[in-house]
């Protein structure tokens, strides 16, 4: 049985860094291999910075937030940018009215 | 499920990298009375399995949240009970004994919150705006040496309200106190664990002045937010021939964010804890790290020094427009909000008494408008401990008269004159000497007794 969704299943993954081909390609093999789908892919240069921010569904996966988050600034650091991964409702609660 | 915009993203990635923003305090209260046993080795059980019940997982709860949401939780605190209704059926009559017993109530609370990591305990202290009970002037006479044989306990005394007036036979003794205080700890730091206060509120979140008050529930967790960075950044990037009420309008929508923020990180940490939720202390908080000044975001509104004229009035709009952009992002706003000037750990503010550009007397004047008071004062050594209690009794009266709450923390430094500076380290900064006035207001002190509360407080 599913368990309830709660915004804690669709993380925010953050990417800034350089313009660095194969950013996309990897964090997705490192998801899939998770077992988590990507919802959505948003990105721009800003500032000079390639930034990108991936919207994912962890519903199915047996990785922890903290464990994934882990996952994520090691690739991070083998790569060259800086990945985070954020709980949305930070962005919802500062941006909305 | 929908997901953020890029813009919404990056912004909140920005205040809280490169504005520094942070959560400046996760504060969890818990009330002792349920605590009270027949005796101080009981109570200190009590105590003891309540604090360690509640609280051990407070560190690492927060750390979490901020893990997950990427926002810095700086301080984790606890506030209690004040110590006199804690106390006063433990104490037997007999002062030495319980002022013994008092050192041991508070050496209990300093080491439980040593064993969990957290840096301060607040609510060692008493309420006597109406009058002092046997166990509060206990309490009162137990500071200097409280306060020098622990490390994290702070302590409070309420002397003066709006409705009840002001305490002048406590102010009187709080003079001696305070010097005894400072003669006690080394530099006199155990007078930055002390506050006194008129219109003392329940749930303040920050140190040193914070304690759990009677009126609020079993547990729970209040937050300070603090943001002058995020403030800061968004006066410096304006234009500078922005109008002030343009000015203010941007503010209020930083502030808006801030504590949207600041509320979001501490109703989850309560939900993690399993505690309620409680109050958003919106205020501005200064730190000695570069580019978390207040006085900073006053020199920024086109001030050259701050504590020059025109300096009470960019107060007045600062601290309006927190509020009303904090009150707009949240149904929970209480503890003190408004903007902190605690002069030694403000870089600016602490250059500008340097330069005796900031005087006690603005510091005093910025009170009526601003939350706290004065605090983090530092005067010379030798100030007469009846000019203490006048200082004291001035802040107390702007208090009454404007409804608000107002402070003191004021640090008499043995052996250092005014222009000196003192230097504590880590969170406390250091500061400079303020020089006072040396009329002395000693046949005021030793009138005693009490100023009356308001005739607007008469209200019924």
């Amino acid at each position: 049985m599913k368990k309830p969704l709660t915004k804690n299943d669709f993380p925010v993954i953050t990417v800034i860094g350089k313009d660095t081909k194969g950013i996309v390609a990897q964090i997705s093999n490192l998801l899939w291999k998770q077992g988590i789908n990507i919802e959505e892919i948003k990105q721009a240069i800003i500032s000079g910075n390639f930034f990108m921010i991936m919207t994912v569904d962890m519903a199915d996966s047996s990785l922890s937030f903290e464990q994934l988050s882990r996952e994520l600034k090691k690739l991070g650091k083998k790569i060259g940018v800086e990945i985070n991964l954020y709980n949305q409702e930070i962005f919802t609660a500062i941006n909305k009215i | 499920m929908s997901s953020p915009s890029l813009t919404d993203v990056y912004n909140t990635i920005h205040m809280s990298q490169r504005d520094k923003f942070d959560i400046r305090t996760v504060t969890l209260g818990i009330d002792l009375l349920s605590c009270i046993g027949n005796s101080i080795t009981e109570t200190n059980q009590r105590v003891e399995k309540k604090i360690l019940g509640v609280a051990k997982d407070l560190v690492s709860k927060a750390q979490k949240i901020q893990d997950e949401y990427g926002v810095v939780v700086t301080n984790k605190r606890l506030t209690v009970t004040p110590a006199s209704l804690v106390l006063a059926n433990l104490f037997l009559n007999d002062k030495e004994k319980d002022l013994a017993i008092s050192l041991k109530y508070a050496q209990n609370l300093d080491n439980l919150v040593s064993r969990l990591n957290i840096d301060f305990i607040g609510g060692y202290g008493a309420l006597v705006e109406n009058g002092a009970t046997y166990a509060d002037k206990i309490i009162i006479e137990s500071l200097p040496k409280v306060l020098s044989k622990t490390e994290r306990v702070c302590a409070f005394v309420s002397v003066a309200s709006s409705k009840a007036g002001i305490n002048m036979d406590i102010i009187a003794r709080m003079g001696h106190i305070i010097h005894e205080t400072a003669k006690s700890s080394k530099k006199a730091i155990g007078c930055a664990k002390l506050v006194v206060f008129c219109n003392a509120v329940n749930d303040n979140p920050f140190m040193a002045g914070g304690f759990h008050g009677i009126t609020c529930q079993d547990t729970v967790i209040n937050v300070g937010i603090s943001g002058p960075g995020v403030v800061r950044h968004t006066v410096q990037d304006l234009p500078q021939d922005l109008s002030l009420d343009g000015l203010a309008n941007e503010i209020k929508k930083t502030t808006f964010k801030i504590t949207r923020a600041g509320e979001l990180i501490g109703k989850q940490v309560a939900k993690e804890l399993g505690v309620k939720f409680g109050s958003v202390d919106l205020s501005l908080a200064p730190t000695t790290q570069v580019g978390d000044s207040v006085g900073e975001i006053l020199e920024l509104i086109g001030l050259e020094t701050v504590g020059t004229h025109g300096t009470t009035a960019a107060l007045a709009l600062l601290t309006d427009a927190v509020k009303k952009g904090g009150i707009m992002a949240s149904a929970n706003v209480g503890g003190l909000s408004g903007a902190f000037i605690p002069v030694s750990e403000d870089q600016f503010l602490s250059k500008a008494v340097k330069q005796k550009c900031l005087t006690l007397d603005k510091l005093e004047a910025l009170t009526a408008i601003c939350s706290v008071g004065l605090d983090m004062v530092a005067i010379p050594g030798s100030v007469r401990t009846t000019t203490i209690a006048a200082i004291i009794a001035d802040e107390m009266a702007i208090g009454m008269m404007n409804h608000k709450t107002t402070a003191v923390r004021i640090i008499p430094v043995p052996g250092k004159k005014a222009g000196e500076h003192v230097s504590w380290g880590g969170l406390l900064g250091g500061a400079y000497i303020i020089p006072v006035h040396k009329e002395r207001s000693d046949q005021f002190i030793w009138r005693k007794g009490r100023i009356p509360a308001p005739i607007t407080s008469f209200r019924n």
